[in-house]
């Protein structure tokens, strides 16, 4: 790796580490731009080499926060897209010699169609010298970018298909695309939100706050009032941090409680989530992506006496389970949670679930 | 046991969770006061109450908060002098125009009570936080010139007569003509809200006196020329309630909606109340109107201690009522008490066991028509002592050593918000020695879990605190949920402290047994199938997380390493400003405060009452047995 490229990469592991850069949305940027660069500004001419170079960098960047899973879905798509870019010149260069061929290797490995045929996965076959690949990869990795920056826009418009008139929806802290979907609906219809305030970090107040001012009629209950209010609502719209392989939420705290009170009172649970935090990961344990905090937030130190008798705890995250989502609705429009397999099938290569070097 | 030295454990003191002064200079003092508080508390206490209580002993404040009158008037009065300032702020008693000058940076349409922080909140914290109980006992008898007042003279000018007397010193120099003054400042108020919302100038009060004057002369509408109405100005939130008032006078149902804030689903509740003895009659007992300014103050909440100061109160009264010519005490008693029952419904609206209570008070009045007065009286005494004792006191004792039962070694017991009667189940199981850990969850607004945690920590019980939003974090390593109950309903629904469904569903979720401590006095044959046709709304204000109005709590900082994942307020949320201040500006936004919330009967394993382990369906069943009393 070149020496500029890797102060490049320096710089945005410490960011990560120090939690000066966090959100999955400013992490999935970053690492993008990140990759862009570092694709085209080091050496290299075979597929396996630029692989495991972002694998590499990859690895540094999943190593520095664990918790932001957005980072290693980023770069399990730029892999992909290398993947499929080299399957595309091989492909072209083969149909020039045999057209027979053509469609099997354009797929992804496990589309159904090609179940019985020769597997594409085998990653030797990348081995082959780039002639102007790096343009085309880089283009590809590019349209990654646009998607991102797309993504409120694809997830919002379609707000309208499924927010009603004078519904009552529910949500818990703040989340940018929760936020533009609910401005976009009001701008059609008219409903009421009632946000719970998620202490301790209070970003559902903020985010009733910023609802307010978008004319959208927001009240702010206490956390303590979501199952007693759950019965009225129609309709239950989360944010979060990340989506697992199982439809699973990582989201954050209090999300389980009103995800759960939403199953009780037979309450749909609509995520609007990015397909960027969509990760191949599967929680082996509900703490296995959480982070806790500061808590301070908790229990200040004002009952310094207190504090030293007692354990606090301030979790982050929430794990919920995927039976309590009714529905994702991604960039790419609305998904059960039991489809989520199929869009990560098409989106990231089985090879890249781990991030092991290759041999 | 002795019942009143009982009720010290039902004695909650927020005192304790007030908190810290604005700015940040002050910071420094507020997280140093607690440990100057433990080392010096004696010294303190005696600078709380220097001549009411001597001893600052749990017994002393147990008599000092149960019985409030037995304060020695005179000499609470001129001792109180120096700090009447700070004692007048913190009870609300400041004068009309002190609150409306707060409450002016909020544009009037807030409720002062926040706005009073400063130095009384500070003080009131290093007051406050040496020992709970301690700290509690100061704040009703510093009440002492207020009720103690009246005590001495007559019952029957009660009612005004508190006003005189919390206010008289302070107000000098427009004390001739106080009543047209606050009439006209209200007067005042309501032209300048019709104008605009925007902030009122100050002006001092000598500038708004004149002002005052001269509006006085124009012709006055909705108010009558009350005088106990003049003292609804010295009561926090008496300022919202005005404007309220006055929108409503002039039909501004508009207004009245922007001030209110009312959510359209909790219309039919009543929009949150405040100490407000304008609403009271003239002639109620001192003992019933202390009671209740505590009660809508949350300086008593809690249904069994709500329950007993209202028995208590009304003893008293009983013992000072004076039989009118023509008529006996059991005949008369239940019109004279009348007013009273009604007044503490407008204070705060009735607790289930108040209701019980009060209910069982009047069938024994009923039963007894034809006694003497002094046997009587004494009878009725007697009968509200052995209520106390019976219903309340041993049927606790019974339900903890019950609960003792439930409770082994290595077991990890969560609970919610703080029950008196789990508290002392979960202290009698340290005493006992049980090796159990215990999960305290708490929410906001008022924290409450915090006073459970203190004390649970300081007996030494192994303790965790979370919030509500923690509870899937912090259930999969509990193994038992221990609940309190504030009723429990004929269909078995669990109406208690609003927060508690998600905590009970959380555990039925994951099949961890849920009991609930609950007495049998607290059984209403009401049913209720959600938490709509029947709660309680409190003052939407407390949601407001500015420094004023934290309850004690530091979360309500801002945190930037928190709010840093999405950036943008983490600035101006770290200067402390809370999100929501002026809140009211924003059309379209609303708070919520709900009190309560209705647990259904499918996620409570067990109730836990003094006669014995019942399922909560059981409830009618239990009722049936009180039959003849609940039809009164």
């Amino acid at each position: 790796m070149s020496k500029g490229t890797n102060d490049l990469v320096d710089i945005l592991v410490a960011k990560l580490k120090r939690r000066q850069l966090v959100g999955s949305s400013a992490v999935a940027q970053a690492t993008l731009k990140l990759l862009i660069v570092v694709i085209s500004k080091n050496n290299w001419s075979k597929a396996n080499d630029l692989l495991n170079l972002v694998r590499s960098v990859g690895q540094r960047l999943i190593e520095a926060n664990l918790t932001e899973l957005a980072i290693g879905n980023i770069v399990r798509r730029v892999l992909h897209v290398i993947r499929e870019e080299f399957r595309d010149a091989e492909a072209s260069s083969k149909s020039d010699d045999n057209s027979e061929f053509q469609s099997a290797p354009l797929t992804t490995s496990s589309s159904m169609y090609n179940l019985l045929s020769e597997t594409g996965s085998d990653d030797k076959e990348f081995t082959h010298a780039s002639s102007n690949l790096r343009s085309d990869i880089i283009q590809e990795v590019r349209d990654i970018r646009i998607e991102l920056d797309t993504i409120y826009e694809n997830i919002k418009n379609q707000a309208t298909n499924h927010i009603h008139s004078n519904e009552i929806i529910m949500t818990i802290g703040r989340s940018r695309t929760v936020e533009e979907f609910l401005k976009m609906a009001s701008s059609k219809r008219k409903f009421h939100v009632l946000v719970a305030e998620t202490a301790p970090s209070y970003l559902g107040q903020e985010m009733a706050l910023e609802l307010s001012k978008a004319g959208v009629e927001a009240t702010i209950i206490p956390d303590s009032a979501v199952f007693a209010v759950m019965s009225r609502v129609n309709k239950v719209i989360l944010g979060t941090h990340a989506v697992l392989a199982n439809g699973g939420l990582v989201a954050i705290s209090g999300t389980h409680m009103m995800a759960a009170a939403a199953k009780h009172h037979s309450i749909p649970v609509v995520v609007c989530t990015g397909l960027y935090k969509l990760s191949p990961l599967y929680p082996h344990d509900e703490d296995s992506f959480n982070v806790v905090t500061n808590p301070d937030a908790v229990l200040g130190f004002e009952d310094g006496d207190l504090m030293e008798k007692v354990t606090v705890t301030n979790p982050y995250y929430d794990y919920v389970s995927p039976e309590f989502v009714n529905l994702f609705i991604t960039n790419q429009g609305g998904h059960p949670p039991s489809y989520l397999y199929r869009l990560i099938v098409e989106n990231y290569d089985p090879n890249d679930h781990s991030f092991d070097p290759l041999a | 046991m002795d019942p009143k030295k009982k009720t010290v454990g039902f004695v909650p003191d927020h005192d304790a969770d007030t908190t810290t002064s604005p700015g940040g200079s002050n910071n420094t003092s507020t997280v140093n006061s607690p440990v100057s508080a433990f080392s010096n508390t004696p010294d303190l206490s005696s600078t709380t109450n220097n001549s009411t209580t001597s001893t600052p002993n749990p017994a002393g404040s147990a008599a000092a908060s149960s019985q409030p009158r037995s304060i020695n008037t005179s000499g609470a009065r001129s001792s109180y002098e120096p700090m009447k300032s700070s004692y007048e702020e913190q009870w609300g008693l400041t004068p009309p125009s002190r609150s409306q000058k707060t409450a002016s940076p909020r544009d009037g349409s807030g409720f002062p009570a926040k706005d009073q922080g400063g130095s009384n909140k500070k003080e009131n914290k290093i007051k406050a936080s040496g020992l709970g109980i301690q700290a509690n006992a100061g704040s009703p008898s510093t009440d002492g010139p207020q009720t103690s007042n009246s005590t001495s003279s007559a019952p029957p000018s009660a009612g005004g007569a508190p006003s005189s007397g919390g206010k008289g010193g302070s107000q000098k120099p427009t004390a001739p003509s106080q009543k047209s003054m606050t009439k006209a400042e209200r007067r005042e108020l309501q032209e300048k809200q019709k104008a605009e919302k925007a902030a009122r100038v100050s002006a001092g009060l000598p500038a708004s006196g004149k002002k005052a004057a001269q509006v006085l002369n124009q012709p006055n509408s909705g108010f009558s020329p009350n005088p106990s109405k003049s003292l609804a100005t010295s009561f926090p939130g008496a300022e919202a309630e005005k404007a309220i008032a006055a929108a409503e006078s002039t039909g501004q149902a508009r207004r009245r909606e922007k001030l209110t804030k009312e959510i359209g689903l909790f219309a039919h509740l009543d929009p949150p109340k405040f100490a407000n003895t304008a609403l009271a009659p003239k002639d109620l007992h001192p003992a019933v109107v202390h009671a209740g300014l505590q009660m809508a103050q949350f300086k008593i909440c809690g249904a069994n201690a709500r329950c007993v100061a209202t028995l208590n109160a009304f003893r008293k009264a009983i013992q000072d009522y004076q039989t009118p010519p023509n008529t006996t005490l059991s005949r008369h008693i239940q019109t004279y008490l009348n007013p009273h029952i009604s007044y503490l419904v407008t204070c705060r609206p009735m607790a289930v066991s108040m209701g019980n209570a009060i209910r069982y008070l009047k069938y024994e009045i009923g039963k007894n028509l034809e006694l003497p007065d002094e046997d009587a009286r004494a009878l009725f005494v007697e009968k509200i002592d052995n209520f106390i004792r019976d219903r309340i006191t041993m049927a606790d004792q019974v339900i903890t050593s019950l609960g003792l039962q439930k409770i082994q070694d290595g077991d990890v017991i969560l609970t919610y918000a703080r029950s008196s009667v789990v508290q002392g189940l979960l202290l009698a199981a340290h005493a006992k020695g049980i090796k159990f850990k215990v999960i305290v969850v708490d929410s906001r607004p008022r924290f409450e879990g915090k006073q459970l945690l203190r004390a649970l920590a300081s007996a030494g019980v192994p303790c965790t605190y979370v919030l509500l939003t923690a509870i899937g974090h912090v259930m999969r390593e509990v193994n038992k949920v221990i609940l309190g109950a504030h009723s429990l309903l004929s269909n078995g629904a669990l109406y208690s402290r609003a927060g508690t469904a998600v905590v009970a569903m959380s555990a039925h979720e994951r099949k961890i047994p849920v009991i609930v401590c609950c007495e049998t006095y607290k059984f209403s044959e009401r049913v209720q199938l959600d938490s709509f046709v029947q709660n309680e709304i409190g003052n939407p204000d407390e949601l407001v997380n500015d420094q004023s109005n934290n309850f004690g709590h530091s979360s309500t900082r801002g945190h930037p390493s928190v709010r840093g994942a999405n950036g943008g307020d983490a600035a101006s949320a770290a200067a402390g400003a809370g999100v929501l201040t002026g809140w009211r500006e924003s059309r379209d936004l609303k708070l919520l405060n709900l009190l309560y919330d209705l647990t259904p009967s499918e996620f409570v394993t067990v109730v836990i009452t003094e006669v014995g382990l019942i399922p909560c369906t059981s409830v009618p069943v239990i009722l049936r047995e009180f039959l003849p009393m609940m039809q009164q």
